[in-house]
């Protein structure tokens, strides 16, 4: 019972007047940058890292924690009413939600959605909440040798599954990786890659890579062909959520919740593969599969919960190894190590009261955002009006301003516009961006663990697999390798044939 | 749009491909004029660098090979990137321009006035065009960022030549 009296106590000091104020005005603040139109939860966060540099850290992680929700929350918004779908995660929510609303039933899409949200982020917070001590515990036992396994199926997965093309999501990974071996190398002092500039010495900072990659990158792409006439914004009109529309809701929401937490858990990129399998769950599983792709509920209230259960799930092993699995959490991440905390299981020891206090924020932040989001919905929606020039200079506006605010140097504004014109070309040739945050931030990491485990074995590589847990994470590697190769040469076999007839 | 065109445009990926090879072959130098003490044991700071070269020579050789061969990936889509569209050049070089004159003013003439100089020239680029609404939107945004952050949050921002104002 240990756990529920550390919970309490973290409840106790997120309830506190001051970290109240941070965490309405963390989802506040989330949900608004959410909702805007081509800023997704990964850019929100980085986005936002700057504001809460003057916070103390707990202070900053509930403001983090409210962010990181509000900005779940105010994506599906985006995703139901603009009739243009935008980006991988929000897709499915865009299938049903538009259409939804285009019958002029928006108000109950938006609804299921966000109750479903509510629903599943509570549930898989809980779940968060029982299981991130345990895996503590487990992982204070792994080497280094099992860290470094796990970092390469993290670099692996994230590779494969973020973005269409395994070469693009590789490369942008080497990015990532390359970016990170910049700076003085911590063992030895030596400088690499630093091409003699001195601001280099100290290394690429994340969030200059991240912020230029994710907001600048994305602010030059949409530049280059922007549409001329905005998306048509669809009403949020309707009646409510009917009784029968919640009968049809709760089942999705429960299912969703089932699917999205373990699969944010894993290392696969988080939420977008289970939103894909919700929805073809409950299509499936749906008494009105004939609605499916002219509105039905269900595939608004599933894919909805899963995505925010994954959400939660990312969490487990972002708070426990260390290890971000998304693009987001790679940013979450980030913002923990300018705070001086590497989360991982000693995080649980050493900065105990930090992680419960944030642990209870995150039940308070999804109250908060049930909230705010099923009485003022159509606040959030004025903000989908504003003009887009003014909407991407302030983004450009907010990106420098970050970047300089990190070292007060114009130095880091220079470097984040230069990796803005590289989040361009990554974007025009579809390379996903999530890998390379990952790569500049676990390689680091990665690099590390391999030295120190090469060091204790005095130079026997056999060490990398030598106890079970390496072993095994390393097996699931192959097949990770493996399987696309297997079910492509498979595949290839018929194909000819069949497209002849 | 025909099949060809497509196809064509495409292929300048090759470029972006051929960089990475570049840069690794880069990094492989730059990793071999680094000394390994020998308290370090098995690999040192060397290591790394090679692992990560020798990959990104191969994976953009593979790429390279990939696209000639006409593989394409989806450019990223975007609630306001119109698909159909053709790359604005003139936008990208006019914000490219703004970019690197902010960072050579923001320290000089100070971050209020460069912003209000950045966010006018991006809003007028992406084509903000009603006088009033430009000009109000572009004093209103930085000045209230600008308060917030240096009155508010307590972070420094350079005054520049509004010194004796401010």
């Amino acid at each position: 019972m240990g756990n529920l009296d550390l919970l309490l106590q973290g409840f106790g000091d997120a309830l506190t007047p001051t970290y109240l104020l941070y965490a309405l005005a963390g989802v506040t603040i989330g949900t608004a940058v959410g909702v805007l139109p081509g800023i997704g939860p990964a850019m929100t966060v980085a986005l936002l890292l700057p504001i809460t540099f003057t916070l103390d850290p707990t202070g900053a992680f509930i403001m983090f924690a409210g962010i990181y929700y509000g900005g779940m929350y105010g994506g599906s918004t985006t995703s139901i009413l603009l009739n243009t779908p935008g980006e991988a995660s929000s897709i499915v929510t865009a299938l049903e939600g538009n259409q939804m609303a285009r019958a002029g039933r928006g108000a109950a899409a938006l609804a299921t959605a966000a109750i479903g949200s509510f629903v599943a982020g509570t549930l898989a917070t809980i779940l968060l909440t029982l299981l991130a001590p345990q895996v503590a515990d487990l992982a204070v036992k792994l080497g280094p040798q099992d860290y470094f396994a796990l970092m390469i199926l993290a670099f692996l997965t994230v590779s494969a599954v973020l973005g269409a093309s395994l070469v693009r999501g590789l490369a942008s990974l080497l990015i990532g990786l390359s970016l990170g071996l910049i700076g003085i190398d911590a063992l030895t002092g030596q400088a690499r890659l630093t091409l003699g500039i001195a601001q280099l010495a100290d290394g690429v900072d994340v969030v200059v890579v991240a912020v230029g990659l994710f907001a600048v990158g994305e602010a030059l792409w949409v530049s280059s062909r922007l549409r001329h006439a905005p998306a048509q914004l669809l009403p949020a009109a309707g009646p409510w959520m009917t009784r029968d529309d919640l009968r049809r809701s709760w089942k999705p929401w429960l299912r969703g919740t089932a699917l999205g937490f373990p699969f944010g858990t894993l290392p696969a990129g988080g939420a977008e593969i289970p939103t894909f399998l919700s929805y073809a769950t409950e299509k499936r599983l749906s008494h009105h599969p004939e609605e499916f792709g002219h509105g039905a509920i269900e595939g608004v209230a599933g894919p909805e919960a899963a995505n925010n259960a994954a959400a939660a799930g990312v969490l487990v092993p972002l708070l426990t190894l260390g290890l971000p699995t998304s693009a987001t959490a790679a940013v979450l991440l980030a913002a923990f190590q300018q705070y001086g905390l590497q989360p991982g299981p000693a995080l649980f020891e050493t900065n105990s009261d930090l992680v419960w206090a944030l642990l209870a924020s995150l039940y308070i932040g999804n109250v908060l955002l049930l909230v705010l989001n099923l009485p003022l919905v159509g606040l959030w929606v004025r903000l989908l009006r504003i003009p887009r020039p003014y909407l991407y200079a302030g983004i450009l506006m907010f990106a420098a301003l970050g970047s300089y605010t990190i070292n007060l140097s114009a130095v880091d504004v220079a470097l984040l516009f230069v990796i803005g014109a590289l989040g361009f070309v990554m974007r025009r040739y579809g390379w996903p961006v999530g890998p390379a945050v990952v790569g500049l931030i676990l390689g680091p990491v990665a690099e590390q663990q391999l030295r120190r485990a090469l060091a204790i074995s005095q130079g026997d590589v056999s060490t990398l697999w030598s106890t079970a847990f390496s072993a095994t994470v390393l097996a699931v590697c192959a097949v990770v390798i493996a399987a696309p190769l297997i079910l492509r040469a498979i595949r290839r076999s018929p194909t000819p044939d069949e497209v002849h007839r | 749009m025909s099949q060809a065109t497509t196809d064509r445009r495409g292929l300048t990926e090759i470029l972006p491909a051929g960089l990475l090879v570049l840069v690794g072959i880069y990094m492989i130098v730059d990793g071999h004029s680094l000394r390994t003490p020998p308290t370090e044991g098995a690999i040192g700071p060397r290591f790394f660098p090679y692992v990560v070269g020798v990959a990104l020579v191969v994976v953009g050789i593979w790429l390279a090979v990939a696209v000639w061969r006409g593989d394409r990936a989806e450019p990223e889509a975007g609630e306001d990137v119109d698909t159909e569209a053709t790359t604005h050049w003139g936008t990208l070089a006019a914000l490219a321009g703004l970019m690197v004159l902010y960072v050579l003013i923001l320290d000089p003439v100070g971050y209020l006035l460069s912003t209000i100089g950045l966010f006018a020239g991006t809003a007028y680029t992406l084509g903000a065009r009603n006088p009033r609404s430009l000009v109000a939107v572009s004093l209103l945004a930085p000045f209230v960022t600008f308060i917030v952050f240096t009155r508010l949050l307590g972070v420094y921002l350079p005054n520049g030549i509004l010194q004796a104002v401010i």
